[in-house]
């Protein structure tokens, strides 16, 4: 598939991504497959961990394949587990609007996403950081408004803002 | 799509700035100048462009999603929050899993203590339980705590319009406002908070005031009472404020500036006057749902010209100041 890049001393030779593939793919499945009851949810999140590997360009050897891919097997299952339980709320959230407020079944869906991309963008960042984000973006509240409310100083929200728009920035992409 | 977790910074340059830009302008720091000089940067290269388009990009995205569902649901705590997310999730899909209609009547925002409000540009109409009907402004936020022998709404920020029918002896809606409150067992009112102070206009019915210091009084339909400075002042009610819950801004030979104040909570950013044309007086209804057509509509009546600065600085000076600086 690709040449492997130059490597430091390594007492095992890295696995082609091929080759981790064909050996792990069959308990990464069946792993997931325990912890997400659906076998198409289960094979496409197998098949996403291997995209990670992938997209990583990390080196794997043989002895460290199995925890490492089940790190990366977990961690997507915590983004889906995360995923799920937004798209509920989501959808608890829509049936408590009146009708006329309802959005249409396009515009859900582009929400869903959006609330989807915010939420792993957002991460990992501090609450006051959030919520002045939140604050500033989508309720287009002013700085000193947004001060107020988190009690810190104007100077404290705009590192906030400069934080959250670093992090964003880095992850969205269209 | 890859989603990185780290919040490390940027290592390109260019983003970096874009995002100092970005900060600088929605502080308001810097002013015109900083919008121009912001406009020049990024027409001085592509990549500067291109790096604000992802900020715009990224802005836009985010509008769409509802901002009391971003608030209970992405605002939480940060570092384990993922974990003890999943974790809250499964208990609940363990315990009510198998009736949904349990699911729904539990949901944070469907229980009676709540939280309402608006982003700018927007507005919304909430009916409460024992017929309270709220319209709330654009940029407004309203609590709400009906229910186990409360009726209480707290005003945090911008406007409300609330109506009321009660009956008499019924326990009067308590309205919490910058420290004084408003009950009111049958009436229509607004509500506005500013950083000037308070105001209350009532349109029907009638209302009772008490101040943060006690002092009580009784306000009927067609009054109203504002503070301003500290100091309670009576005064006749608002005639065309209550059409903003159509979506109108009725003006009958209103001042310029006020007007604008006005439109400006509809719309990010600053909309201000010039000393010039500020006092001019405006007649006419227009429309809040769209100031910039509100705007051009302004343009096209007063000798007025409405300069902009980007998106978040709009400025209405003179015609002709602005025909001659050209």
């Amino acid at each position: 598939m690709k040449t492997s890049p130059p490597c430091g001393p390594a007492a095992s030779a890295p696995v082609p991504v091929d080759v981790l593939y064909r050996d792990h793919q069959p308990w990464l499945f069946r792993w997931l497959r325990g912890r997400l009851g659906s076998p198409f949810r289960a094979e496409d999140l197998a098949q996403d961990v291997f995209v990670r590997v992938i997209a990583g360009r990390k080196q794997v050897h043989a002895a460290q394949a199995r925890p490492f891919l089940r790190t990366i097997a977990h961690g997507l299952l915590l983004d889906h587990y995360r995923r799920a339980s937004l798209e509920q709320a989501y959808l608890d959230y829509l049936a408590a609007l009146p009708e006329p407020r309802q959005p249409s079944a396009e515009v859900r869906a582009m929400v869903l996403q959006q609330i989807a991309a915010l939420d792993r963008m957002l991460a990992g960042l501090p609450d006051n950081v959030r919520r002045a984000f939140l604050m500033a973006q989508i309720d287009g509240l002013a700085y000193a408004e947004i001060a107020a409310r988190l009690q810190v100083s104007t100077s404290s929200v705009q590192q906030y803002m400069t934080r959250a728009l670093t992090a964003c920035y880095a992850c969205f992409q269209d | 799509m890859p989603a990185s977790r780290t919040d490390a910074p940027l290592d390109d340059p260019v983003a970096r700035t874009a995002i100092e830009w970005w900060v600088r302008l929605q502080s308001g720091q810097g002013g015109p100048a900083a919008a121009e000089a912001c406009m020049r940067w990024r027409a001085a290269d592509a990549r500067h462009e291109s790096a604000w388009a992802r900020l715009e990009g990224l802005a836009q995205a985010m509008r769409g999603i509802p901002s009391d569902f971003a608030h209970a649901h992405l605002a939480g705590t940060a570092p384990s929050r993922q974990r003890r997310a999943v974790l809250k999730g499964l208990a609940a899909t363990l315990v009510l899993g198998g009736t949904g209609a349990a699911v729904r009547e539990w949901t944070p925002w469907q229980r009676l203590f709540s939280d309402y409000s608006t982003r700018v540009g927007e507005r919304r109409r909430v009916a409460l339980p024992g017929d309270v009907r709220l319209d709330l402004a654009s940029d407004t936020a309203v609590s709400a705590e009906i229910g186990g022998g409360k009726r209480q709404l707290t005003l945090w920020r911008g406007q409300v319009a609330i109506r009321v029918q009660g009956v008499e002896g019924m326990q009067p809606l308590v309205a919490w406002a910058d420290g004084g409150r408003v009950e009111a067992v049958h009436a229509r009112f607004a509500l506005l908070r500013q950083a000037a102070g308070m105001r209350v206009d009532v349109y029907e019915g009638s209302l009772r005031v008490v101040d943060g210091e006690g002092g009580a009084r009784l306000l009927s339909a067609g009054t109203a009472l504002y503070r301003r400075r500290g100091a309670w002042r009576e005064g006749p009610a608002d005639a065309g404020a209550g059409a903003w819950t159509d979506g109108l801004l009725v003006a009958n030979g209103d001042r310029l500036d006020t007007v604008l104040a006005k439109l400006a909570r509809y719309r990010p950013g600053r909309l201000s006057a010039s000393d010039e044309v500020a006092a001019l007086p405006v007649s006419g209804v227009f429309p809040l749902d769209d100031t910039d057509r509100a705007l051009a509509m302004l343009q096209q009546t007063l000798p007025i010209a409405v300069v902009r600065w980007g998106p978040w600085w709009v400025r209405v000076e003179s015609a002709e100041a602005e025909a001659g600086a050209a």
